[in-house]
């Protein structure tokens, strides 16, 4: 990259070629003053307060965050020209806006009051009937004040740019303009909170900040988003000990500042009224509050009694994968050591790791799982799934700054239209019952081994040209980093081969889903081993359910996990959970499987460990407690340590066990379900939804709230000729279940499609869904009504 | 003679004494008028319709030397900030007045209490409640 050399006030600095005069001046330690300058966004240069000067004609002024800086330009940043300019500006902005700091929330981190303190402005010249404008008060989440805002136009150029949402533009010409929603309407948007970040001053508000405390009494702590896999970089605003709300930082390794609604909104679930704080036994079928001494020696007694009695084949561990990778290490020693476990399971990542574990088998330690930056460099992404953007919601800032460039392209294989497929410049749209097969038919063309294959393609719903340009882009060489998406109840095994052929073209895989530190668990902690030996077809754990079905498995350990929450048919995993003999369950949340657990043990969330964890780009992060654990909880690494010295103990009264043969009392297995195709004239697809699907997702009121009940949507002629209006209670059935939810509404959704959202955590949503195919045929009726 | 004269001065200025008002004061049961600028116990303000003034801005727990003051606030039903609490720790105050130059809306003034001797520290903590006990209705609130 070619550099320029420039003088800011007499330094010299050297900036890259096509840089900004502010960018230099930041560089060479300048205050420039700005308010509608945001680095992640374009310059806009709207409020013309970066007025800087060149020392040969200081008359003239130039915006900084606008002009791009040429070699040996000789800039001055203050003159009295320039301070005249910058007071006449903000006396102006001033007009329209209301003094109203002390009922603002923004009051001691604005940018506009900072620089009227900075420029000493006390008098304002300039009289003018303030109009009134509208609050909106109605939007969740977000509270718009349009009487503070200044119309820098940050909040919908971050909106446009980087969310790619354009939920709000400028409304109105003049001294009318407003920023707003089409109608005025209340937002109905990803609420990433993006806008409230980058205002520089109170127009917008975050309902779950406002009017609790004052910015300059909150403490911020750096922390770790556990929301999902991408372990954004947060700073926990602190006051007391309570988490008063969620910012990303901006500093010069790697953040930006992005986050989502979850990663912004959704910190309730840390607090202390969500969560389990009272060590429980169920002993004759009574649960009742023990102290953790009592609870800790009778799981280590009926682990060992389990154990000894089945051997350590009868155990399970389900893992959220969201254990510092220190956590994961020691579990992993002691339940390998100790009850001669060799893998631990994990429901909620499980398409995650049955991506990975295809990798690892295929392609030992060498496969080429990939990084951020591998994302950021290269030319073409390729998006091999649908709902990237909803199962990582950042993921769609880095989209869309990837597609802002020239010549790269964005492809996105998809049985449904997410905002990836809806961005990109090769969309493949696949029919969603033939899904699967697309995917193994593709995998053959790329093998060579179907001649034919582009003449088949079309029984798919992909344009035989679309596939052509796909193929010779994949051959084109140039760098490809491939995100595989799996389904959101567990990865098909069409996917993962399609992985691992990929794998020989493309410069890095990332494999996407992953829970906070399911990287870590699966690398660092060998949470599952890929060895030969053991990777027959056992790194998925459908089979840990499979096996209590065959009765293999006497004993269930859930290290945050909840199988009930986010497995097809629950009502069978609740029959098997009551013949089980003991089911720990070991996490934050009291989740649905604490009402069948033998001991519940209350553990701490991420934010208030210790440790480290690696994030789905394979990058560590070091963290450190923020916070103190609510009373009656422990750390996953102190209930494990404390595990350990009543094992020690407790071992030797167990040993005169006879061991039993194991019992196989062989379940039937899954039936092929036999339906009339016209009963069901639907294909059902279950979708992951942008508000969070994960264990600390659903336990958050805010997200719970804008997620709401099962949400259904489906083309809008089909809801016309099925007499649908958009909101309506509707059933859905499947010829697995039945479920009532909301319709909405779609142009996108292809005729004779639904996609389903916010299942996993919904029992009766977990009934339509079955994990061996990835849509479901269906049907839908009017709640109430006929079909 | 001349050496009466000072004993008649002062038996002169005893007997104008005797016929004038007397300045001692019979506390308690008799109580002072106060200066207008008498440095009190702290009053919150009220509203001509029996709000707080106070937007619970906390300016004045930020400025307060001693840090005596917490104020908490809280959304009222039309969506504005409130105060929800207020607490002033008398057992710290040092009746500077700050607090008032710092109220951006005029909801704090220093009152004219000055009786706070208490057998119990906690009757020192004055919350909310106290402090607006007997305020007087602020005129015009500019805020």
């Amino acid at each position: 990259m070619a550099m320029i050399k420039l003088k800011i006030n007499n330094r010299e600095v050297e900036v890259k070629k096509g840089s900004t005069i502010l960018t230099a001046a930041k560089k060479a330690g300048a205050f420039i003053p700005t308010l509608c300058h945001d680095e992640r966004l374009t310059p806009y240069g709207a409020c013309r307060l970066c007025m800087v000067a060149e020392r040969k004609k200081p008359a003239k002024l130039i915006p900084a965050c606008f002009t791009p800086a040429r070699e040996g330009m000789d800039i001055i940043t203050e003159n009295p020209e320039i301070i005249k300019s910058v007071k006449k500006q903000l006396q102006l902005i001033l007009i329209n806006h209301p003094l109203d700091c002390p009922v603002c929330d923004k009051a001691g981190e604005c940018v506009l009051q900072d620089l009227v303190i900075r420029y000493g402005i006390t008098a304002a010249p300039y009289k003018l009937e303030v109009r009134h404008k509208r609050v909106d008060r109605e939007s969740s989440l977000i509270e718009r004040d349009m009487n503070r805002c200044i119309l820098c136009g940050r909040c919908v150029r971050i909106c446009a740019e980087l969310q790619g949402r354009h939920e709000i533009d400028f409304i109105n010409r003049g001294i009318k303009t407003i920023i707003g929603t089409d109608g005025e309407r209340p937002l109905d948007c990803d609420f990433c909170g993006q806008c409230i970040s980058t205002c520089p001053v109170g127009a917008l508000t975050d309902n779950t900040f406002k009017n609790t405390t004052r910015v300059w009494k909150l403490a911020k702590q750096e922390a770790v988003c556990s929301q999902c896999g991408m372990a954004c970089s947060v700073d926990l605003n602190i006051q007391n000990g309570k988490i008063r709300r969620v910012t990303a930082p901006v500093s010069d390794h790697g953040n930006i500042g992005n986050l989502c609604a979850r990663g912004r909104f959704g910190w309730r679930a840390y607090e202390k009224s969500a969560r389990a704080t009272q060590p429980q036994i169920n002993t004759d079928g009574q649960r009742k509050d023990v102290s953790w001494p009592d609870a800790l020696s009778y799981c280590a007694e009926k682990l060992a009694y389990v154990s000894k009695k089945y051997g350590p084949e009868s155990i399970a561990v389900l893992s959220s994968d969201c254990l510092t990778t220190e956590e994961a290490l020691s579990y992993r020693a002691f339940l390998r050591s100790e009850l001669g476990i060799e893998k631990i399971g994990s429901q909620t990542a499980a398409g995650y790791r049955q991506v990975l574990s295809g990798l690892l088998e295929t392609h030992g330690a060498s496969c080429k799982i990939g990084s951020l930056a591998d994302l950021k460099a290269s030319d073409i992404v390729i998006v091999a799934g649908g709902g990237a953007a909803e199962f990582h919601p950042v993921l769609k800032t880095l989209l869309n700054s990837f597609i802002r460039k020239e010549e790269r392209e964005l492809i996105v294989i998809s049985p449904w239209p997410d905002f990836c497929w809806e961005k990109a410049t090769l969309p493949i749209y696949v029919n969603p019952e033939y899904y699967d097969k697309f995917l193994l038919e593709f995998c053959q063309s790329l093998e060579g081994k179907s001649a034919d294959g582009s003449c088949d393609i079309s029984q798919f719903g992909v344009p035989a040209a679309t596939f052509a340009k796909l193929v010779s882009l994949i051959h084109s060489g140039r760098e490809i980093t491939l995100l595989v998406v799996p389904q959101l109840f567990g990865g098909s095994a069409a996917l993962v081969r399609l992985t691992s052929i990929l794998h020989h073209f493309v410069k890095t895989v990332i494999p996407l889903g992953a829970s906070v530190n399911s990287r870590g668990a699966v690398t660092r902690a060998e949470f599952f081993t890929a060895r030969k030996a053991e990777a027959s077809n056992d790194s998925g754990n459908e089979n840990v359910l499979q096996k209590i079905k065959n009765g293999n498995i006497k004993a269930l350990y859930l290290l945050g996990d909840d199988p009930l929450e986010y497995s097809a048919n629950p009502q069978e995993i609740e029959i098997l959970f009551s013949k089980l003999e003991l089911i720990i369950h070991q996490s934050p949340y009291l989740t649905r499987s604490a009402k069948f657990a033998h001991a519940v043990l209350p553990s701490a969330v991420l934010p208030e460990k210790t440790g480290s964890i690696i994030d789905m780009w394979g990058e560590e992060h070091i963290i450190k407690a923020a916070l103190l654990p609510p009373p009656g909880v422990k750390t996953d690494a102190d209930i494990l340590f404390q595990l350990q010295n009543l094992w020690k103990n407790n071992s030797a009264v167990v040993k005169n066990v006879p061991a039993n043969e194991i019992i196989s009392s062989a379940l039937l297995p899954p039936a092929r379900l036999q339906y009339d195709r016209k009963q069901f004239p639907f294909m059902m697809t279950a979708v992951p939804s942008i508000y969070g699907d994960g264990i600390i997702s659903r336990q958050s009121p805010e997200m719970q709230k804008l997620k709401g009940s099962l949400k259904i949507v489906m083309n809008a002629d089909d809801c016309e000729k099925a007499g649908i209006a958009d909101d309506a209670s509707v059933h859905i059935c499947t010829p697995y279940g039945e479920a009532k939810g909301i319709a909405k509404l779609s142009v996108q959704v292809r005729p004779g499609n639904i996609l389903v959202e916010n299942i996993p955590g919904n029992a009766e949503g977990l009934r339509l869904i079955s994990e061996q195919v990835s849509a479901v045929p269906a049907n839908i009726r009017l709640a109430g009504g006929e079909s | 003679m001349y050496k009466l004269r000072p004993l008649l001065d002062g038996l002169m200025l005893t007997l104008k004494r005797f016929f004038s008002k007397p300045i001692t004061m019979r506390y308690p049961e008799e109580k002072w008028d106060f200066p207008d600028r008498f440095r009190g116990r702290m009053v919150l303000l009220k509203n001509s319709a029996g709000a707080t003034l106070c937007v619970a801005c906390g300016l004045c727990e930020k400025i307060c030397p001693c840090s005596c003051i917490s104020v908490s606030p809280e959304t009222g039903s039309d969506g504005k900030r409130k105060m929800a609490r207020y607490q002033l720790d008398l057992t710290r105050c040092c009746f500077c007045g700050l607090c008032v130059e710092a109220c951006p809306v005029g909801a704090i003034c220093l009152g004219t209490g000055y009786e706070m001797a208490s057998a119990d520290k906690k009757d020192l903590m004055l919350a909310e409640s106290i402090l607006l006990e007997g305020s007087v209705q602020s005129e015009g609130n500019d805020g």
